[in-house]
């Protein structure tokens, strides 16, 4: 958006933020574009950037008496599109994380001692899944329940080869090249 | 728009949120004249001769102001000003048509 398009959209904010409804459809219009491929880019699932931008319009439009006309309207707008993005991200990978608390189970049959000993690795696995890349802890659990994606076969186990190193290495207390 | 390909097309149900949005936080802007209103109408309850009078206009004049900060525009700016130069009579008056409309709400006020 050029220089002349940002002073619009600053106006046309300002009247909608004074009542004037007859602002909301440009507004909507010139910002939805924009903050869908900036929310795209920050997220690599595009149903996620999508959620990401209709929630930041929620906000911004929710929030638009607040809007200060001294500040830039669409570096505000895009602001908030950023804080949505992370917040999201942030929940996914929260997620994602408790759904890899699953691979290990402790066999119940097994004495006090060896269950005792299993929740003790299963924590310590637990840990150094934590300080691995988002990538690495998914190869590692694909390879703990013994799963594959489906497509090039050699790449995956020159991936899951590096990530069960990496792991290996955490586990000893090598160096992380992670 | 039909509501079927609203909820369809991610933009349109995007706009339509948004819209309700903007509605809910002007709405949600009016409360807080409203507030100061009842909080007068309160004061003049407790002091005032006539409470059915008071509670009556005081009312009209919370919901005024609600519906004045909602629709926005000159009326809008205005019930603040309003309602501020009805409490403290010693502030100076906006200018122009701003002034006029807080004039209407203070003699509201002032009624109440």
């Amino acid at each position: 958006m050029d220089q002349q398009g940002k002073e619009a959209l600053k106006v046309l904010m300002i009247r909608l933020a004074d009542g004037d409804r007859t602002a909301f459809d440009p507004i909507f219009t010139a910002l939805w574009p924009l903050v869908l491929r900036f929310s795209e880019r920050f997220l690599a699932d595009p149903r996620d950037a999508e959620d990401a931008a209709q929630t930041a319009l929620i906000k911004l439009f929710s929030h638009i008496s607040d809007f200060d006309p001294e500040r830039d309207a669409l570096a505000w707008a895009l602001g908030i599109a950023a804080y949505e993005c992370k917040t999201l991200r942030k929940k996914k990978q929260r997620r994602r994380e408790t759904a890899g608390e699953v691979p290990i189970e402790a066999d119940e049959r097994a004495g006090p001692e060896s269950l005792a000993s299993q929740r003790e690795t299963e924590a310590i696995v637990r840990e150094i899944l934590s300080t691995l890349s988002e990538k690495d802890r998914e190869l590692v659990l694909m390879h703990m329940e013994d799963r594959r994606p489906p497509g090039d076969d050699a790449t995956f186990r020159k991936r899951l080869s590096r990530a069960l190193r990496r792991f290996k290495l955490n586990f000893t207390g090598g160096p992380n090249d992670a | 728009m039909h509501d079927s390909r609203i909820a369809e097309d991610p933009k349109e149900r995007a706009r339509l949120l948004a819209r309700r949005a903007y509605e809910r936080g002007r709405l949600r802007l009016g409360l807080l004249p409203a507030l100061l209103t009842l909080l007068f109408t309160l004061i003049s309850l407790s002091l005032g001769r006539e409470p059915l009078y008071s509670g009556a206009i005081g009312l009209g004049l919370a919901a005024i102001a609600v519906l004045f900060t909602y629709r926005g525009g000159i009326p809008g700016r205005a019930v603040l000003p309003g309602l501020l130069r009805c409490s403290f009579p010693g502030l100076s008056a906006p200018s122009g048509t701003t002034a006029r409309a807080a004039l209407v709400i203070r003699c509201a006020c002032s009624a109440a």
